[in-house]
């Protein structure tokens, strides 16, 4: 039989094979954050919040801050979709810094009213702990965005790139959903 | 070599025969299966060894139910039985604390765990715990023979490992919770207290000792190291207060 | 060879040096610690560079180090890297078909991250108040910076994210690899068991190292920032600290399927090894897989027996036991499966089937000793004792090992082209064997009599003392193994100096790698890429016997009477590329 001139096996560099990759390590990173959400109904079942003599936490903002996100997010898979895509990237990369700046200002907030490490305890820990990881993986999302629209502007094609950095944006509003349930709501 | 230090420490305890017991069973299955995987691999190995007739199937429906048959018939043996009898010990004395909370015989103590050394703390006369005249010692557990022992255990640093090897006893001291255990002693005589979990570097020098007395020896010390508590205590010294208001039983 | 290669064969010659150096490290390191149990507080010959205030003699803080860095480097930098970083790298594409990973530039990232997690590590023990010493398991509070304070410790836990990391990057590929490359005709009930292996410990990879990231994430939060997570104790003012038995929970959920993370793969290699050299297909092809799909689902389930003796509700206490045992009906099925397929098979004991009946052998006898450890009762006596050790040491450190060893063996001409000595392989995979029961024996024998884990000196409590002589076998054994590690080395370097040259199928399987490429393959695997149509063990088939004249068919095989019409004039064909003789 001779062989079969078969084309390149489905998946090497196709984009249906990245966007598996992608949503494979986004599930399971997730649980990472599961993880870190455990804990914080681990601790809280122990101690509840607030601890004595500590500040409350706010809910508006923070929920503000997880609507960011998702609008990052929903922007991405709107440029992935449209003639072009980099204004909408543009406008995810907005929503990023803007959350940012939202949860910076909660995070300093509370700090100056009183919730500080290490005399807050497992309380302050989980709200600046988890803050700050949550936040790293935010700027690693700003950082890519900005590298794609540098990608962008010098003319290379981004828009695979961006539908994968939608599902980035959609990780980030999960996960920011799933810290909010566990650290903010009562 | 002498084979007797091949042997579990001696027990001393009114319940450890069982926990012993069942090892023992479950030694005799590992020594089954043990010879049956070896006997059968050997003689596979051999007996099917070089160039021969060949049964080319991935294993027929007979063969394939023999497996699990086989596979279910170990489990079910070997598995449920020790599942079984475990279930009886932990109910009826790891986790059991009527005994310890019925008996008017019962010694409470108070044992905190601290790099490197074992607190133990007796309520003294009051019978309330960290108050003045509580009896402290050092790494020295001593109990009447026949009584229950009901232990509460915490730690002031890091996690270590409270075990009585002659009881059969084993119980975390983790910072921040008090965990409970209780023994019994049959035989008055001196045996160890040792650390099991990994503490830092003074780790193995944790030895304590645990003095099983007959009762009316231990209340004469009891009562005379009472007596010298009071004079020795110190309202100032904070970490030496680290007693608790007696837990009730989990 | 390009150091940043993308090529996945290359990346896995990378970790098998890696890996390699780190066993060498790790072992040496056990080393110590049988001598220290042999001639307590005796300088150790050759030591006096590093230990100088004691003349070479290990103190107690030298020694915390010495087998917390082996438990740690063992885990992460060595038998990881070799089963699931090496053979892992190097088999699943051309297993699968594929002319290389999913995501080439993912093998050559994970490979650098876990280099640079290993320089980590190895710095740390240049550090002034030495490397990480709180235990491989690193609980807290012994572990934060309050009680293990200086630099050492944060960098090894920083060393084993990276190490975790990598696990990750590595477990995105194999997946994604093994679900979207396989070859045209290459269907999940047509992979080699060796692939449902690495797979099944790529998805509990994805699953539980983000665990292990999180405990260790939080713990270094703890060391370097201020944070509460696990810190509680009398310094603390009540209520306001964490809690130090959270870092265990997440640790062990974690933990435990590491275990199986690290030994799924050789379950794989076994399932092919004895089918392979039993000229027959592997008994229960699918009862094999969903085993080990079974005890995959379960390995997360059964964490908390670990955790038996630490005030566990006794409702978590029951429930955990019961999921700890169940786990020992897939893992009989496996071991019975593989006994029936070596059942009237024509047995060739090549350096490979004998590396995995050793490792069977090892792991049958370790997993009954874990009986005891799942029953809460009988555990009581055994937790914190060199039981424990001898257990995990049999399943995990002797069985992944000669795991390992299988498959290095096994694909060792396809990977470097060239012969190993087929003696000295045999040699070293049986001795190491029997030395390995030899010691982990001694481990079992000494921990039931009582010996608690992690002592500098056993010997200060008197019902250890008449242990001595007892440890003095054990690590007279310990030595007789690393002396005997030497038989691999001088194959290993002697062969790639002058080896012979390697046939393309010298074991004379029906595989893609053995049947479709030569050895070694070219950068981009295969000449053409294969057509898969049919499984992986068709061996001692009565149609290969008459069509062929050999008892194997590869498994892009054309038997000639199904031959296409389309095809005429045209050979059977792919040819097999041509194979003489072969080793034994």
């Amino acid at each position: 039989m001779t062989p079969v001139e078969a084309p390149a096996p489905a998946g090497r560099e196709d984009a249906g094979t990245a966007w598996f990759g992608v949503v494979v390590a986004l599930s399971a990173w997730a649980m990472f954050f599961a993880a870190l959400a455990f804990s914080v109904g681990y601790l809280r079942m122990r101690d509840p919040w607030p601890l004595a003599g500590m500040p409350p936490l706010p809910r508006i903002l923070p929920a503000v801050a997880v609507l960011l996100l998702g609008a990052a997010g929903g922007l991405l898979h709107l440029g992935g979709r449209g003639a072009r895509a980099m204004p909408w990237a543009v406008g995810a990369l907005g929503a990023l810094a803007a959350w940012l700046a939202v949860q910076g200002f909660v995070l300093s907030t509370l700090w100056s009213a009183g919730l500080k490490l290490p005399q807050g305890g497992a309380y302050a820990s989980a709200v600046y702990g988890l803050g700050a990881v949550h936040g790293a993986h935010v700027a690693v999302g700003l950082v890519g965005l900005v590298r794609e629209l540098v990608r962008g502007v010098r003319g290379v094609e981004v828009r695979g790139a961006l539908q994968l950095w939608a599902l980035y944006g959609d990780f980030l509003t999960v996960t920011g959903l799933v810290l909010f349930a566990a650290v903010y709501l009562p | 070599m002498d084979t007797s230090t091949l042997a579990q420490p001696e027990d001393v305890s009114a319940h450890g025969h069982r926990i012993d017991a069942l090892l023992e069973l479950s030694h005799r299955f590992d020594l089954i299966l043990a010879v049956l995987m070896l006997g059968v691999l050997a003689v596979f190995l051999w007996h099917f060894r070089g160039p021969r007739k060949v049964a080319a199937d991935g294993g027929t429906v007979r063969s394939r139910a023999f497996v699990m048959v086989a596979a279910l018939t170990i489990f079910g043996v070997v598995d449920g039985t020790l599942f079984a009898r475990s279930l009886g010990y932990v109910n009826e004395v790891l986790w059991n604390f009527e005994v310890p909370v019925k008996s008017p015989d019962t010694v409470r103590v108070e044992v905190n765990a601290r790099q490197w050394a074992w607190e133990v703390r007796y309520a003294g006369e009051d019978g309330r715990f960290n108050t003045a005249d509580d009896v402290l010692t050092w790494s020295e557990l001593r109990v009447p023979v026949g009584a229950p022992v009901w232990v509460q255990l915490a730690s002031s640093d890091v996690v270590h490992g409270f075990s009585l090897p002659n009881l059969r006893v084993k119980l975390d001291a983790v910072p921040g919770r008090v965990n409970q255990t209780w023994f019994q002693a049959v035989r008055e005589g001196t045996w160890e207290v040792a650390c099991y979990q990994h503490c830092g570097t003074s780790h193995y020098k944790m030895r304590g000792t645990l003095t099983v007395m007959s009762s009316e020896a231990y209340a004469t010390w009891l009562r005379e190291a009472g007596r010298q508590a009071a004079p020795g205590y110190d309202g100032f010294d904070a970490a030496a207060h680290w007693g608790w208001e007696w837990r009730p039983a989990p | 060879m390009k150091l940043f290669s993308t090529d996945h064969k290359v990346v896995a010659r990378q970790f098998l040096w890696a890996g390699l150096g780190f066993l060498l490290v790790g072992g040496l390191l056990a080393m110590l610690i049988r001598w220290q149990w042999a001639w307590p507080g005796r300088p150790v010959p050759g030591l006096g560079w590093a230990l100088p205030n004691s003349g070479g003699a290990l103190t107690p803080p030298a020694y915390t180090g010495v087998f917390t860095m082996h438990g740690l480097l063992m885990v992460f930098f060595a038998i990881a890297p070799l089963l699931i970083g090496a053979l892992g790298n190097f088999v699943i594409p051309l297993a699968v078909g594929a002319r290389g990973m999913a995501f080439p530039w993912v093998s050559a990232l994970g490979f650098w991250v876990f280099a640079a997690g290993g320089v980590l590590v190895l710095a740390s023990f240049g550090v002034r108040l030495g490397t990480a010493s709180a235990a491989w398991t690193s609980y807290p509070p012994l572990s934060t910076h309050v009680f293990t304070p200086g630099v050492g410790q944060t960098l090894v836990m920083a060393g084993v994210v990276c190490a975790a990391l990598s696990s990750f990057a590595g477990a995105v590929n194999y997946v994604v690899t093994v679900v979207r490359c396989r070859a045209p005709g290459m269907g999940w009930g047509r992979l080699p068991l060796t692939v449902w292996g690495l797979f099944l410990t790529s998805v509990l990879n994805l699953l539980f190292i983000p665990v292990v990231a999180a405990a260790t994430g939080l713990l270094l939060l703890d060391r370097l920032a201020g944070t509460r997570f696990f810190l509680e104790g009398a310094a603390l003012a009540p209520g306001t600290g964490g809690d130090p038995m959270l870092y265990q929970h997440l640790f062990w959920l974690f933990g435990h399927p590491e275990v199986y993370i690290l030994i799924l793969p050789g379950w794989g290699m076994i399932g092919d090894m004895v089918a392979f050299f039993s000229r027959r297909p592997a008994h229960g092809y699918r009862g094999t897989v969903l085993a080990m799909c079974t005890i995959s689902a379960l390995s997360g389930l059964v964490y908390a027996h670990h955790l038996f003796t630490s005030g566990l509700s006794p409702m978590l206490g029951r429930a955990f036991s019961t999921l700890t045992l169940i786990i020992s009906l897939p893992s009989t099925v496996l071991f019975l499966n593989w006994l029936a397929t070596l059942f009237r098979g024509s047995v060739r004991l090549t350096a490979p089937l004998l590396a995995a009946v050793s490792a069977m052998v090892v792991f049958g006898l370790g997993g009954i000793t874990g009986l005891a450890l799942g029953t809460v009762t009988t555990d009581i006596p055994l937790h914190g004792t060199m039981w424990v050790v001898g257990h995990f040491h049999l399943t995990m450190g002797a069985a992944s090992f000669l795991a390992v060893f299988a498959g290095l063996y096994f694909w060792f001409p396809k990977m470097f082209g060239r012969t190993l000595h087929a003696g000295l392989s045999k040699t070293h995979v049986l001795a190491s064997a029997v030395l390995f029961l030899a010691v982990f024996g001694g481990q079992l024998l000494t921990g039931y009599a009582g010996q608690l884990r992690r002592l500098y000196d056993p010997y200060q409590y008197t019902f250890l003392k008449p242990l001595l002589e007892l440890n003095q076998w054990t690590s007279f054994a310990a030595f007789a193994l690393g002396l005997a590690q030497l038989l691999f080395v001088v194959n290993l370097v002697w062969t790639l100096r002058k080896g012979p040259a390697a046939d393309a199928n010298p074991w004379q399987v029906g595989t893609l790698e053995w049947t479709c490429a030569p050895s070694p393959p070219p950068a981009d695997n295969y000449p053409q890429v294969p057509v898969v149509v049919r499984g992986p063990y068709a061996l001692s088939q009565p149609e290969a016997q008459e069509l062929l004249g050999r008892d194997w068919i590869g498994q892009a095989e054309e038997l000639p009477a199904e031959a296409k019409p389309a095809a005429e004039g045209g050979a059977a064909g792919p040819e097999p590329v041509p194979s003489l003789g072969g080793t034994s």
